[in-house]
């Protein structure tokens, strides 16, 4: 699946929690691939509940 | 009971705040109302100790919830005000504002405060609220200069902001090892390293025997100089719920598996609760976010069950907690500290590892070093050998 290499994953800053656009988030219904930029400004970090821009981006490397 | 009459939630950290929301997203009725002796509204009480020299602390960078969203919910939070007296067979609650709330349910989230030794004199700071970081990250600007007493996870998180904002710091810890209560010995050896290459005192088997504001004595007759702070542990807030009759242990507010006290319409959670460990049976206080995060959850299910005349869940707490020293990110999940084997996969030295210690029934716990991801799958893997879930 070539598609899945432009996937971006964020990673929370306090934590370390990492949103990763392939995997989504359905514990709050984000379906696999949605995008970072669809995520409500309001959403706050799952585990530490710090902000959307307490987030950076992060390189992964997918195997 | 007044027709009025709702939930009733005294404390506004995590536990209190997500009791609240959690009680709105699974439907109750009433007025949900949370009584907080802390100004403003619900913080991340964590980004106090993270980086507390480099941290934006402004209200609504920490706020949990923005404050037109806590309106929308429909949950009034009353800052700055704190509980006088709890009438249980009338179920109120008076307010030190003059006011008398009435309550069908009481969750008693009141948490805790530093502890405070003897040999502590009455100016030494100590961290526990937004209130405390702002006072201690004035006076450590002003004084160049950093002596905790207590290397725990506050203590050193405080230790490696300091040190890495350029400040000298001085840790001074009882053990002979750092985190001990948290980690194995392999993780603590790697942490202190750490603190040392970035030019941290760190002196273990030290015995503090007179602290004052600007200076530590020592049994030895040394002495350290600096702003002082003391991050020895916190004592569970229970005097509320010991007055209103509610069972009160040494550990904290005595709860059953769905957060009941023993007295009928009160609940507790976070902080100032002790409760069962589910891998031990020893008596536990959670003493961290995802516990207070968990527990918040729970009792406000319990609640909407009991008052359903159903099955409350049956919780078991899987530990969970975090630290960011020097950018490296240390998760600790399960009891780490149990005794088992200790197994390290990857390399410490290398800040990406995975260390577990399993015991003849399976996981009791691991700490992950730069793999922050994994912790979560590792707590899962623990709550399923006890048969919950997290």
């Amino acid at each position: 699946m070539s598609a899945v290499n432009d996937y971006k994953v964020f990673r929370c800053l306090q934590c370390g929690f990492e949103y990763d656009e392939a995997e989504g988030w359905p514990e709050e219904d984000f379906p696999p691939g949605t995008r970072w930029d669809d995520i409500p400004d309001d959403w706050s970090c799952p585990d530490c509940g710090a902000a959307k821009i307490d987030f950076e981006m992060v390189e992964v490397s997918r195997s | 009971m007044t027709p009025t009459a709702g939930a009733v939630i005294v404390g506004s950290g995590v536990a209190g705040a997500t009791a609240a929301q959690t009680l709105r997203a699974e439907g109750f009725a009433g007025p949900v109302t949370i009584v907080g002796g802390e100004p403003g509204l619900p913080y991340r009480r964590t980004a106090l100790s993270k980086d507390l020299l480099g941290a934006d602390l402004r209200p609504d960078r920490i706020s949990l919830l923005k404050p037109a969203a806590w309106a929308d919910k429909e949950i009034e939070i009353l800052g700055g005000t704190r509980v006088l007296d709890v009438d249980a067979p009338r179920r109120t609650v008076d307010l030190d504002d003059g006011t008398t709330l009435a309550y069908r349910v009481l969750v008693l989230a009141t948490g805790g405060q530093p502890i405070r030794p003897a040999w502590l004199e009455e100016d030494v700071l100590a961290l526990r609220t937004v209130g405390d970081a702002e006072r201690i990250r004035s006076a450590i600007n002003s004084s160049g200069a950093l002596v905790v007493i207590g290397g725990g996870l506050i203590g050193l998180e405080l230790a490696a902001s300091a040190a890495a904002a350029g400040h000298a710091v001085t840790v001074l810890e009882a053990a002979d090892r750092v985190m001990n209560r948290v980690v194995p010995p392999e993780v603590s050896e790697f942490v202190e390293s750490l603190h040392r290459d970035n030019g941290v005192d760190v002196r273990c088997g030290s015995r503090v025997v007179r602290a004052g504001a600007d200076g530590v004595e020592l049994e030895d007759g040394s002495t350290v100089r600096g702003t002082v702070v003391a991050a020895v542990g916190m004592a569970p807030e229970v005097g509320l719920a010991a007055g209103v009759g509610v069972r009160v242990s040494d550990g904290g507010i005595v709860v059953d598996e769905a957060l009941r006290t023993d007295v009928s319409g009160i609940y507790a959670a976070g902080d100032a609760v002790v409760v069962s460990d589910p891998l031990t049976g020893d008596p536990a206080r959670c003493e961290h976010w995802f516990g207070a995060l968990d527990q918040g959850a729970v009792v406000a299910r319990s609640i909407i069950a009991d008052l359903a005349g159903e099955p409350a869940p049956v919780y078991a707490e899987v530990p969970r907690a975090w630290t960011v020293q020097y950018g490296v990110n240390v998760q600790i999940v399960g009891r780490p500290t149990a005794a088992g084997e200790v197994l390290v996969d990857g390399s410490l030295a290398e800040r990406s590892a995975t260390v577990t210690v399993t015991g003849p029934g399976g996981l009791l716990g691991a700490v992950t070093v730069g793999r922050a991801a994994a912790a979560r799958t590792l707590r899962a893997q623990i709550a399923a050998g006890l048969g919950s879930a997290v």
